[in-house]
């Protein structure tokens, strides 16, 4: 019965211990191979993440064919067919795009792919201005022989003051475009990408700049020659100071209208044959502008005003001046986990008021913020808790400004503080304590439960009360020392009842059976040694204690019969059995001197 | 009780098992006694490097031809008269292949007049195996017979050599990522980078490799062409394979390792060894045998 019991408390344990393993193994805390994957020499290739390898084989490909498309728009330019090079624009946009994010992918915006997009941006800028440039001069050109054949001069001038605007255009997209081949010519030498096609694409690009500056000057020896000046009551003057300025500068231009009722009458000025504005004559014909120098290309810019739609003035041109820029950022500021960042943009002319200005953290763009009269911008962010890399960055190819990019702060944000959670707060615990407290509380029972079987299977005459004084001195057998016959330590004479126990218990399970008959003796020996804590001593402590004594002999063989069924797996027959009674008889026979007997 | 007893002794023996394992292992960096992933027992107990010779003293080499020596993450410099035997082993027309990340090897090729050097870098590439930018591919560069058939090679850390002819290079997408913040960063250049360089010296041939991670256990199964290659380096051109254990980081093992390295390969410790435990079972024996009786 008790081998059940012990059976089914381990396996009540065991069942315990697999399911708080269980609840471990979703979030193992003992050992991670991420715990120690990382070396200085070398990373564990286990716990990686294999790698999208076709990013970055994808990438030279990409950029030899962003090499080679430019040239592939320019031919097509060149041999007028602008449909198909608007499609191959197109074709070149998307390329751009994938260069783009593969580009942030890869993280590579510092290094020369990342140099490379750049260039490659503001030749998709320089390749679509110019398709857009060539395509109106083949429409001036339709229009051209229409207004000739027309014989309309004031269509005709004013589309020859458009081409003139073209040609300068184009020139200096040309400029722009040759400025971008050392550089991007370089990038591709070091990433072994061929260039041949790009470097050609730069001659055609001057054969299509040499073929419309000769169309231009083809249009004007047509309108100073073969048509007819019409002959209009009014003439239009225009001048212009300073000749040359910088972002957001301004340029006075005015001039005069001449002839009949000039008093309140409607001049448009146009500036690279965009119309800029439209000013009213005062009553003496005199007209004023002021343009303020914004999104405006760097370089040569020409500009005319017409009265009526027939009445030109000269063409006069201005110089639009690149100025240098530099970016200054204040040591950020770290307060409750956000970053506040400032610092003021600056020309060589003053501060800069009115563009954005990019806050770059870790190389990406957080943020960006327009600088207010005083060139200052001031921005808050919340990059995150670790350490950062901050910096501001000003680029907008719009403006006539030059790049530029303040000092790289380190920053580091700390953690937020975080609320320790409360034990009962997680149900992890919860479940923890209940199973803990359950397993403390089978324990205890299941000791309690089987002290008291252990207790109920020793005869209640085997249970020895404790002498009421302390503790029983530790006296060693004297075989001269009188045997005590009498006295509140000696037991009575053993009636059959150990007898009867011993029988009953012997047909069901014989080495409990002898262990009753054991614990008797013991308890006789060391009621007569006065032994200290007697169910301590295994048989054999009892046997080298007594063997002074003369029931030395019997309790030897006694032992040893014992030992051999209670630890050994010897079933004795009835014979063996009655021998126990017996020897047990002789122990305590010669405990009371032979009177057991 | 019999079933319980043996159910102990079995535990028990487990339990034995798995702590003379943990006594004879170790966690050092390439050593040969490392089961983990950064050590490198898989190798050494491969067929090839059971079968291979270990080479505990430069002297060692003197007079042998047709082998291949292997000398694998070198931790000490190499002095002159071992830079000299190094040369003597290599002009008889044997095979040097020195695989070293941190530089110390360098003191043998100076010491062998080789062009080749190794550049102590944390090599990063945007063509890598893993996620993690360290896990470098490489690519065969001239012809060799070490390269030969294999379109790549995983790496783990590499440095980078320079001089000699290159035989396995890194794609152009790669950088020294001197800061170590896994990123191309302006003052960081890309650029193709030498691995495995081999330069002929006299009848024999060196070849310098700056990662030597490619024969921890962990890279064994990082791809199928560095098991080619390892194995080409293994039976390279069907010669004697050496292995230096001398200055190499693979010989490294903590005191209880090496005593039992050490009694394992004496012949007297061993038969001590065994009369001391037949003594002490022999007394347990009769101890219990007087205690019954």
């Amino acid at each position: 019965m008790r081998r059940y019991i012990l059976w089914t408390l381990a396996l009540a344990l065991s069942a315990a211990i697999i399911f708080l393993v269980l609840l471990q193994s979703a979030s193992p805390l003992l050992y991670s191979a991420e715990y120690d994957a990382f070396t200085k020499r070398h990373a564990n290739p286990a716990v990686l993440k294999p790698a999208g390898q076709d990013s970055a084989e994808r990438l030279l490909p990409l950029m030899s064919d962003l090499l080679d498309t430019p040239g592939t728009v320019i031919i097509n330019l060149e041999y007028g067919d602008v449909d198909i090079a608007r499609q191959d624009l197109e074709e070149f946009r998307q390329l751009s795009q994938s260069l783009d994010s593969l580009v942030i992918n890869l993280d590579m915006s510092e290094s020369e792919v990342g140099d490379f997009r750049r260039m490659n941006q503001k030749n998709l800028l320089i390749l679509s201005e110019l398709v857009e440039s060539t395509a109106r001069l083949e429409e001036l050109n339709t229009l051209e022989i229409r207004f000739r054949d027309a014989r309309d001069p004031a269509s005709l001038t004013s589309i020859t003051y458009e081409g003139e605007s073209l040609r300068n255009q184009v020139s200096q997209l040309y400029t722009q475009y040759q400025s971008q081949e050392e550089p991007l010519v370089s990038v591709s030498e070091k990433f072994e990408i061929d260039s041949t096609g790009y470097e050609e694409s730069q001659d055609r690009f001057e054969q299509i700049v040499r073929k419309i500056g000769d169309e231009q000057e083809r249009r004007v020896f047509t309108l100073q020659t073969q048509i007819q000046p019409e002959i209009s009551p009014f003439q239009l003057t225009m001048s212009l100071a300073p000749e040359q300025g910088a972002f957001h500068e301004t340029i006075q231009m005015r001039g005069n209208l001449i002839g009949g009722e000039v008093a309140d009458r409607e001049i448009e000025i146009l500036v690279d044959t965009r119309k800029a504005a439209s000013v009213f004559t005062d009553e003496n014909g005199h007209w004023e502008y002021l343009f303020r120098i914004d999104a405006i290309d760097p370089g040569s810019h020409t500009s005319f005003a017409v009265f009526s739609g027939s009445t030109f003035s000269d063409i006069v041109s201005f110089d639009v001046i690149l100025a240098e820029t530099s970016l200054t950022l204040d040591e950020p500021r770290v307060y409750e986990g956000a970053l506040s960042c400032s610092g003021g943009l600056f020309s060589d002319r003053g501060p800069v008021d009115g563009v954005r200005v990019d806050l770059m953290v870790d190389g990406r763009r957080s943020t960006s913020q327009l600088t207010d009269e005083q060139g200052a911008f001031k921005v808050n962010i919340r990059p995150g808790p670790g350490e950062h890399k901050v910096w501001a960055l000003f680029s907008n190819p719009d403006v006539p400004l030059s790049e530029s990019q303040s000092r790289v702060y380190s920053v580091t944000i700390p953690p937020p503080r975080l609320q320790e959670p409360g034990f009962f707060d997680s149900w992890e615990n919860v479940l923890a304590l209940v199973l803990g407290a359950l397993v403390l509380a089978g324990t205890i029972i299941g000791a309690y439960a089987y002290l008291r079987r252990s207790r109920s299977h020793v005869p209640a005459f085997l249970r020895r009360p404790r002498p009421a004084g302390g503790d029983f001195p530790v006296i060693v057998a004297d075989p001269g020392m009188p045997i005590q016959e009498r006295g509140p330590d000696v037991p009575e004479p053993p009636g059959d009842d150990v007898f009867i126990a011993y029988s009953k218990a012997a047909d069901s399970n014989i080495r409990e059976a002898v262990h009753i008959l054991f614990s008797y003796v013991r308890a006789e020996i060391a009621g007569k040694l006065s032994l200290k804590n007697p169910r301590s001593c295994t048989p054999r402590e009892i046997c080298r204690k007594s063997s002074n004594l003369p029931l030395f002999t019997d309790l030897s063989a006694f032992v040893r019969q014992y030992e051999s069924v209670r630890y050994g797996v010897k079933i004795p027959d009835e014979k063996e059995r009655q021998s126990f009674i017996d020897l047990a008889r002789a122990i305590h026979g010669s405990l009371l001197g032979g009177r057991g007997e | 009780m019999r079933m319980v007893f043996w159910i102990t002794g079995f535990f028990l023996l487990v339990c034995l098992s798995v702590f003379f394992l943990h006594i004879s292992t170790n966690t050092e960096e390439f050593s040969r006694y490392n089961m983990q992933w950064n050590g490198t027992s898989q190798f050494f107990g491969s067929r090839a490097g059971m079968d291979a010779t270990e080479i505990r003293q430069i002297s060692d080499l003197a007079g042998r031809t047709g082998s291949f020596l292997l000398i694998i993450a070198p931790e000490r410099p190499f002095d002159d008269r071992e830079s000299r035997e190094v040369h003597d082993f290599l002009t008889q027309g044997n095979v040097v292949f020195l695989a070293d990340e941190t530089g110390a090897g360098n003191t043998l090729l100076e010491g062998l007049d080789s062009e080749i050097r190794v550049f102590p870098a944390n090599l990063t590439s945007m063509e890598r195996q893993y996620g993690d930018p360290s896990s470098v591919l490489a690519h065969p560069s001239s012809p060799d017979p070490l390269n030969t058939g294999i379109t790549s090679l995983v790496l783990n850390s590499p440095s980078y050599t320079k001089g000699g002819t290159p035989v396995f290079t890194t794609s152009l997408l790669t950088w020294a990522d001197d800061n170590g913040n896994g990123r191309i960063d302006e003052t960081e250049g890309l650029g193709r980078y030498t691995i495995l360089s081999r330069e002929y010296m006299g009848e024999g041939t060196l070849y310098v490799l700056s990662d030597p991670s490619v024969f921890i256990n962990g890279m064994q199964d990082a791809g199928r062409e560095n098991s080619v290659f390892l194995g080409r380096l293994a039976g390279h051109d069907g010669l004697d394979l050496l292995i230096e254990q001398d200055h190499s980081s693979t010989a490294k093992a903590d005191l209880l390792v090496l005593a039992i390295i050490y009694m394992k390969s004496s012949k007297f410790m061993t038969t001590v060894l065994f009369i001391l435990v037949g003594t002490g079972a022999s007394l347990y024996a009769w101890k219990r045998y007087s205690e019954v009786s």
